[in-house]
């Protein structure tokens, strides 16, 4: 393999992912002659590697290679933290934030929110393609603050995440910004404190339970994953959203009648606990949403719209995927009711919303298009006709209650480019459920009221 | 939950879970050829960085060393990440008589 400097590690990890091991036969080039114009002479110069990398390179043995527990000693405990910390800087497993010990201690605390075996694998987590076993969720888990109650939908999100509709290796290497949307549907949302009311998508010590999900991911993707910034991912920006993605519960008390939750939409039962995934990039507040009569409902439907038909990437392979999203709306539950008393249910809201959003063709446009559907070697002419939609189908828009009771502002995520679409899997709770809530009780006081 | 550490009676040591998981290779990278010569190359790209140039000048490079040696350019093959990744393709390399794949193109 021809690769260029900086790069070594995600290849590396794209190798480990596969199942190889991760030295592979490969030749790194200088970045700068891979620009236009370059001077070529390094290719000529290193030929001998190239020709050894195809006759006398030596693969290594197959074998599983498990990371052992890592020894950290201090005066005291303070100073033991603090070193561990330090170290977890240094080997690029930290967030920059400080981290919590994985003891065996805590993790088997945490453990006791499964009634899986500590040694069940839930899936690998490219590019590196590190094992994630319950007891390696419950690690990440002890390292961001979660409690066992949380571990039934670190589990069911991993699993979500993991599964190949969400294509979450592109999210993990891509240079564009992805990071981890999950919305929980059913009982357990209340019952673990995960907001889906006011600053849901914001720090909480009443609800703390999507800072420390959410943190406990990034830690399972960026360590066991590889997602390392400027190594395995090679994200821009990354976006603030990789700090703790986005976790949050569907605001299920303040849906109109008429609209359906989104695991309803999904296909499960509405008394079930499920986790939707989805990769997302951006995310932005619309300053609008209320739904007083028609005049103001078409103002905010027009004003999503107009957020929404913002052109971009990860739009041109809506065209081509009959699954895929191009984002999730979020709308407080207030302006829901008051789109839905006017007779706007959540397909009317999709279809409008699908209609009013599509791009005209611009070159750019063209050129993005065109380029994807060669890339899957797909017809373009057959896909694509403009004004593209933005989805394959009014459908295919998600629109999920949530936020704050005012309907002053509502939110749009975008997709993250390279997903195929989103994921909702079961929560499966242990047997001692609610003893698990009975001490969540006794620790953090009674369930919020809203 | 206790804490694991006495203060001020030394040293004291913790122990903490590896937060990267356990690796499981279980796939062979295929066996080097003894050498070049004769042999049919293969190239594989993605489509990026330039790669009509650094390809070509890696065969020319070969070429040069080795005479005999055939290599058979990436336009004989789909280009892109995601179709040099298919079954199809590995087929196709098969088919061709491949006995050595050099794959590209700086990602």
């Amino acid at each position: 393999m021809v690769t260029r400097e900086g790069f070594e590690e995600v290849v590396n990890n794209a190798f480990a992912g596969l199942g190889f091991s991760a030295e592979a036969a490969k030749y790194v080039f200088p970045l700068k002659m891979f620009l236009p114009g370059s001077d070529l002479n390094p290719i000529e110069k290193n030929i001998d590697k190239i020709i050894d990398g195809l006759t006398r390179w030596k693969p290594q043995e197959k074998g599983v290679a498990v990371p052992s527990t890592i020894t950290v000693e201090g005066k005291d405990y303070q100073e033991m933290v603090d070193t561990m910390n330090l170290l977890f800087l240094k080997n690029r497993w930290s967030d920059g934030l400080p981290i919590l010990p994985a003891t065996e201690e805590r993790v088997n605390w945490l453990l006791r929110g499964t009634d899986l075996s500590r040694d069940t694998i839930i899936g690998k987590i490219l590019p590196r393609g590190g094992i994630a076993t319950v007891e390696v969720i419950a690690t990440a888990a002890a390292m961001a603050g979660c409690r066992p109650e949380y571990m039934p939908v670190m589990i069911a999100a991993m699993e979500a995440i993991l599964d190949p509709i969400v294509y979450h290796q592109h999210m993990q290497t891509s240079t564009g910004d992805g990071a981890p949307a999950v919305i929980v549907n059913g009982p357990v949302a209340r019952q673990i404190r995960l907001n889906s009311g006011y600053g849901c998508l914001a720090p909480s010590s009443v609800y703390p339970a999507g800072a420390s999900i959410g943190r406990a991911l990034r830690f399972l993707l960026m360590n066991v994953g590889g997602a390392i910034p400027g190594v395995g991912s090679m994200a821009n920006y990354g976006g603030p959203a990789r700090y703790t993605g986005l976790v949050f519960a569907e605001d299920e008390a303040g849906l109109p009648p008429d609209w359906e939750p989104l695991h309803v939409e999904r296909g499960f039962p509405r008394a079930s606990n499920t986790v939707t995934a989805l990769a997302i990039s951006g995310t932005t507040n619309v300053w609008e949403g209320a739904a007083l009569d028609e005049k103001e409902a078409l103002l905010s439907l027009n004003n999503f719209a107009g957020y929404m038909s913002v052109p971009y990437g990860a739009y041109f392979d809506a065209v081509f995927n009959r699954e895929g999203t191009p984002g999730i709306l979020l709308i407080g539950r207030t302006a829901a009711q008051g789109f839905s008393n006017l007779g706007w249910s959540k397909e009317k809201i999709k279809t409008y919303l699908w209609e009013n959003t599509k791009l005209p063709q611009s070159e750019w446009l063209k050129k993005m298009v065109e380029t994807k559907g060669v890339r899957m070697g797909l017809p373009v002419k057959d896909y694509v006709q403009y004004p593209m939609p933005i989805a394959a189908s009014p459908r295919n828009i998600m629109i999920v209650v949530a936020g704050g009771a005012h309907s002053g502002h509502s939110f749009w995520v975008q997709v993250h480019g390279g997903t195929f679409g989103p994921a909702t899997k079961e929560i499966k709770l242990p047997a001692g459920w609610t003893e698990h809530l009975k001490k969540a009780e006794e620790d953090l006081g009674p369930l919020p009221a809203f | 939950m206790d804490r694991t550490g006495i203060k001020g009676l030394g040293s004291v040591t913790m122990e903490v879970n590896h937060p990267a998981g356990g690796l499981e290779p279980t796939e062979l990278h295929a066996p080097r050829v003894k050498d070049l010569s004769g042999k049919t190359i293969c190239e594989l790209s993605n489509g990026k960085w330039e790669d009509l140039r650094t390809f070509a000048s890696i065969r020319e490079s070969l070429q040069k060393r080795i005479p005999d040696v055939k290599i058979i350019p990436l336009t004989e093959f789909p280009v892109g990440s995601e179709q040099i990744d298919k079954e199809s393709t590995i087929d196709l390399i098969v088919q061709k008589g491949c006995q050595a794949v050099i794959t590209g193109n700086a990602a």
